[in-house]
């Protein structure tokens, strides 16, 4: 059984009200269990992170909310009235590479319905010098920001983030993080799936820790780290996660930035 | 409407993908330069002529024009993920499918109608010699018969593409692409009618097995609608109103479970 | 806009444009409307039966069809053509289905029959022209056309029945006139009518030879006692009389014509070696034999040597010279009369060595001729032969006819010719044979002029313009077994049922011209030719097959009127060595060949027009390409060309490697 449900706007500030609602979900591929039984809410105006070990079912818990995947049981609802309601960024965004960014941009605001203002969206995510450039002549950190402003496209009020983060140089990195921190700012839900735990440390309202198919922990990184009885997160995820020890966070990823 | 409005947008951007496409666009110019040899190669000064010029290399070549120029539509951006990105949009499946086939039906028709042109031009500028002393009359020849060939060559690329974006829509990855892409042209010229050529060993074969091949059914419309009312000897039959159905059949049917298959 | 919208409307603008093909109703026939008729291309009856039809100002019915696939208008002359070029599968395949017909509308002009059945209008009224479909048909009457029964058209159905109640004839209306006409087999016979018709010359030999046996009534001579010897050698049984007349001219007679005027009926006049003054008249059947070439006549340069008025004369053992140079008669006025009235006073009465008008079976042997003019005109005479005689023209175009029949149908066989204009020029001289002769030297070998039925057999002919020319149009000639080369043209042919067969043309510009419409042409020998075949027919319904074309600069040449395709019965020609293999053995390549096609002509010299001849492209050609041959350009095709010659030993005697 499984339930997708579109939020009512409810009497109550963007803070309170829960944008994205999982209750109760699971999924398998072919046989194999992938969620079991997550459930959680991330309230608008929220940055949510989901971290978690590589194969732990990140991707397939933000599928879910973006509505790529129904749930084999449980529901997803999203906030969200007629338009577009969630924002989504793949792991791997691609455009096709005969068109400009620019272009690119506004054949997904033509999905959406309104005229977009491409300029805007452009300035947000930093990408305006390279408006009339061909996608295939972006850097791999262009072409995730590129991601980024087609997910801000159509002013959803959930953005479902897939490591919106890797690839992109310090500069980069830090304006992502004042783009999403704007998003959370004007009311918006944003879940973001990470190993950046210095992304996690410096935007994150909320934590969710995914091992092995499933939530082990919820809430602000103070909570998890008091759980934990941690002082850093990445030893609270140690703490928390399923087998202790290694969860497969790359040592690189400690290091905060990539390059 | 809003749907006709993100169609139209959908179109636009496989219309421009294929013309900014470097190999698609060779191998339009190889079609409508073949296609035109062809029509100049033959030299003749008659319609008619020309059509029978035409009409065994067209039928071959326009199933693979039509899956050069469709074959990727919807398996590209499957298999760069876009296609996951297009589906958190509020469309419908359906009438993204449309779009993509109607943007790249465009560029198929433009490249067929484009090439008649090229090949219809040998025609009014053939200088056969006139015996200015006889007196000459319009024939059974005429423009018609080629624009009705045209027409009916319209329709057939339609159906190729209509199968081809089936085909895009069915497969998972460049490989089973091609392979089906390269079966689905193979199937139509040869397999099809092979079929068809083994089924016609008794001497009353229903007409409707044409129905079976689009290429027959295309085949067997031109010979009614352009070669039979000059005079050329044709079997009389329901092949024009057969024709049409079967090929709209088949582009219906192809679009239908196109739909289907991309948006899973 | 969107760029897509905008190709989108071009692209459905242009889709609209052809759909408007579908609306067009194509080639009903309905607009086409009757033209003149000289404005057509005519075929049908002969054009010496148009030609007396016309001149007696008798109608020959006739009819004009707008073919589907053919953009000129066919006129026929005649309802019985009418009918087979409508019906004839023939015909169907190579110009499609007629989209229109139309034929004379007799109503209103109130026509009547001769007594012998030809249709004569009042104030010579021109018929009008009425659809074929709507005409009704008068037939089983008594009317004729030169050429035959005829059926008669009307456009108005009341006025058909009162004509066939007036002569005993019956309506039918354009299905029932097909159902008739295709009651009748039309057998198409590619054999030539050679024995029948060689068989008829022997025959007219054997009895022209009857004059040879006449018994001797006179020895003619300069020298009495040479002719006294002569006459006492002749054998009582030989002898008219005890014994023939010993006449010496200049003592016994003034003159030659003098003593033959005394010669009885029936009789020989032998004319002894020397030189005779000679502008003679023969009245009577006498048989005038010389020696040889030592017995001259010389007409001394002026007018005609001798005029035979009288049938079975017979001329032999002479040398004649001395012919006046006068090529054509004086026209006494010019009346405006037709062209062939003005060919018949003037060509038939220029000077001659020999001119025989009413000479029936009269006979020319072993004469030889020295002639700035003609060599022998036959004017009215049927059944004359001319043999073993030599004609010597003048060198260039300034001598004339060598024989010339007109109106006489004559046996020209064993004879040589050398000089002068035409060897044999035939005016209206049906059924007339030409054979063993040979010609060099001179404009045409053969010219025939509304002559049909004729047989010109086993000559050969050298250095000419052209060999064997059949102009204007006649048909059921039969050119078979001749030998042209180092020639303009080879043979060249007009007219329609006709045959040219088993000849070898070589060496020439061009070999053969076919300018005929429902002929055969097979197992002629074309070799080293600059152009093999020409093609010139505007009506290309023949049927070529069964020749070996090699080794000519150009194989064929294409005509102005349409594709054709050469082949009969799955036979085609002898190519040499074409593109394409024979797979089942049967000596015929399964694959057509192009010989006016670049590729296909070049396949057996460039490497490249070899592999492109064996192209999948060239091969999909071949397909349709043969269909809607009346819509195509000129060209040639033959669908079934031989892997082997027909004739293997002419192509070696010409060294041309049969492989």
């Amino acid at each position: 059984m499984s339930t997708r449900q579109t939020g009512r706007a409810e009497e109550q500030p963007a803070e309170q009200r829960p944008a994205v609602e999982v209750t109760d979900v699971s999924h398998s591929f072919d046989g194999l269990d992938v969620l079991g039984d997550v459930s959680f809410t991330v309230p608008g105006g929220t940055v949510a992170c989901v971290v978690g070990p590589n194969g732990s079912g990140k991707t397939t818990l933000l599928r879910l909310v973006a509505d790529l995947l129904e749930p084999d049981a449980g529901s997803v609802t999203v906030a969200g009235d007629g338009g577009r309601r969630v924002g989504y960024l793949a792991q791997q965004p691609a455009f096709r590479r005969q068109f400009t960014v620019a272009e690119t941009v506004g054949f997904y605001g033509s999905l959406v319905g309104d005229a977009t203002d491409v300029d805007a969206v452009l300035d947000r995510v930093g990408l305006s010098a390279v408006a009339d450039r061909r996608v295939d002549a972006l850097s791999g950190g262009m072409r995730r920001l590129l991601g980024l402003a087609q997910a801000m496209v159509g002013d959803p009020s959930v953005f479902v983030l897939d490591e919106p983060a890797t690839g992109l140089d310090p500069t980069m990195a830090r304006h992502l993080r004042e783009v999403i921190g704007a998003l959370a700012a004007d009311g918006d839900a944003v879940l973001l799936s990470t190993h950046d735990l210095h992304t996690v440390d410096r935007i994150a309202d909320m934590v969710l820790l995914v091992d092995r198919g499933e939530l082990v922990a919820a809430g602000p990184p103070a909570e998890l780290l008091a759980e934990a009885g941690a002082t850093t997160l990445d030893d609270a995820i140690e703490t928390l996660g399923h087998g202790g020890g290694t969860v497969g966070v790359s040592p690189g990823l400690h290091g905060g930035d990539r390059a | 409407m809003s749907e006709l409005r993100y169609v139209a947008d959908v179109a636009e951007r496989e219309f421009r993908t294929v013309l900014r496409t470097p190999t698609l666009l060779a191998v339009g110019l190889g079609y409508v330069v073949l296609v035109g040899g062809i029509g100049w190669l033959g030299g003749t000064g008659a319609y008619l002529a020309l059509v029978l010029d035409l009409l065994t290399p067209v039928e071959l070549l326009v199933p693979v024009l039509s899956f050069a120029v469709g074959y990727r539509a919807l398996l590209g951006d499957r298999e760069s993920g876009e296609l996951e990105t297009i589906r958190t949009y509020p469309i419908a499946g359906h009438w993204y499918v449309v779009g993509v086939y109607l943007g790249r039906a465009v560029v198929v028709l433009g490249l067929v109608l484009l090439s008649f042109v090229l090949a219809g031009s040998v025609v009014p500028t053939s200088d056969t010699a006139q015996l200015s002393v006889v007196a000459s009359h319009p024939t059974a020849d005429s423009p018609a018969l080629y624009l009705r060939y045209a027409l009916a060559t319209a329709l057939f690329a339609l159906v190729a593409l209509a199968i081809a974006t089936l085909v895009s829509a069915a497969a998972r990855s460049t490989r089973g692409g091609l392979a089906l892409a390269t079966g689905g042209v193979v199937a139509l010229v040869v397999g099809l009618d092979s079929a068809l050529l083994g089924s016609v060993s008794g001497e009353h074969v229903p007409t409707a097995v044409l129905a079976l091949s689009p290429n027959s059914a295309y085949r067997s419309l031109v010979l009614e609608l352009s070669v039979a009312p000059t005079g050329v000897a044709v079997p009389e039959g329901p092949t024009a109103l057969l024709g049409t159905a079967a090929l709209l059949a088949w582009l219906a049917a192809s679009l239908a479970l196109a739909t289907r298959l991309a948006w899973r | 806009m969107r760029t897509v919208t905008l190709a989108g409307a071009v692209v459905l603008l242009a889709l609209l444009v052809a759909g408007s093909g579908l609306v067009v109703d194509t080639g009903d026939g309905e607009q086409l409307s009757p033209v003149a008729f000289d404005r057509t291309l005519t075929t049908g009856l002969t054009g010496v039966d148009v030609e007396q039809a016309r001149e007696a100002g008798y109608v020959v019915p006739r009819g004009q069809v707008f073919y589907s696939q053919y953009e000129y208008v066919v006129g026929y002359y005649g309802t019985d053509a009418l009918v087979t070029g409508v019906s004839h599968p023939r015909h169907r395949a190579q110009f499609g289905r007629p989209l229109a017909v139309f034929v004379n509308d007799l109503a209103g002009t109130d026509p009547a029959l001769t007594d012998e059945g030809y249709v004569t209008l009042p104030d010579a009224a021109a018929p009008g022209w009425t659809r074929a479909e709507d005409a009704w048909f008068v037939v089983g009457t008594p009317a004729r056309t030169p050429a035959g029964p005829t059926a008669l058209p009307f456009g108005d159905r009341a006025a058909a029945r009162a004509f066939a109640a007036a002569h005993d004839g019956s309506v039918v209306d354009w299905e029932g006139l097909r159902e008739r006409r295709a009651d009748r087999t039309d057998a198409v016979d590619h054999e030539p009518p050679v024995a029948e018709r060689q068989r008829w010359a022997d025959r007219t030999v054997e009895r022209a030879h009857g004059t040879l046996d006449r018994p001797v009534s006179m020895v003619v001579g300069t020298d009495r006692p040479a002719v006294e010897t002569a006459a006492g050698r002749v054998s009582p049984e030989d002898a008219a009389g005890d014994a023939p007349a010993a006449v010496v001219l200049g003592e016994d007679a003034p003159t030659l014509a003098a003593a033959v005027d005394r010669a009885p009926a029936n009789t020989t006049v032998r004319l002894l070696a020397g030189r005779y003054d000679a502008n003679l008249s023969v009245g009577r059947p006498l048989t005038l034999a010389g020696t040889g070439t030592d017995t001259v006549l010389d007409g001394g340069g002026d007018g005609t040597v001798v005029t035979v008025s009288s049938p079975a004369v017979a001329l032999t053992d002479l040398r004649i010279v001395g012919v006046g140079d006068a090529n054509a008669g004086q026209l006494e006025s010019d009346d405006g009369s037709a062209w062939d009235r003005r060919i018949r006073l003037t060509y038939g009465y220029g000077d001659a060595a020999v001119r025989l008008h009413d000479a029936d079976r009269s006979l020319v042997e072993n004469v030889r001729i020295d002639t700035p003019s003609n060599g022998v005109v036959a004017l009215d005479s049927d059944g004359v032969v001319v043999r073993e005689t030599q004609v010597t023209g003048t060198d260039g175009l300034s001598g004339f006819m060598s024989v010339l029949p007109m109106y006489s149908r004559m046996v020209v066989e064993d004879s040589r010719f050398d000089g002068g204009r035409d060897a044999v020029y035939a005016h209206y001289a049906d059924g007339t044979v030409v054979r063993d002769n040979h010609v060099e030297d001179l404009r045409f070998g053969f010219h025939d002029m509304y002559t049909s039925d004729t047989l010109v057999v086993n000559n050969t002919v050298r250095d000419v313009n052209t060999g064997i020319y059949v102009m204007t149009r006649p048909a059921g000639n039969a050119v078979v077994g001749n030998d042209v080369r180092n020639s303009s043209v080879g043979i060249s042919t007009a007219g329609t049922a006709s045959y040219v067969t088993g000849n070898v043309v070589a060496n020439n510009e061009v070999g053969l011209s076919i300018g005929t419409a429902r002929s055969t042409y097979r197992g002629n020998t074309v070799v080293d030719n600059g152009v093999g075949v020409r093609s010139t027919t505007m009506l290309p319904t023949n049927d070529v097959f069964e020749n070996d074309v090699v080794g000519n600069d150009r194989p064929v040449s294409p005509g102005t009127a349409t594709l054709e395709s050469w082949a009969v019965d799955g036979r085609g020609n002898y190519w040499g060595a074409v593109p394409g293999v024979d797979r089942d053995g049967d000596g015929v390549v399964e694959r057509a060949y192009r010989p006016t096609d670049p590729v296909d002509r070049n396949a057996r010299r460039s490497p490249v027009a070899n592999a492109l001849a064996y192209s999948p492209a060239a091969r999909m050609f071949d397909q349709f390409q043969q269909a809607a041959p009346g819509l195509r350009r000129p060209s040639v095709v033959d669908p079934a060309p031989l892997t082997d010659p027909v004739h293997p030993n002419r192509l070696e005697t010409h060294n041309v490697s049969v492989s």
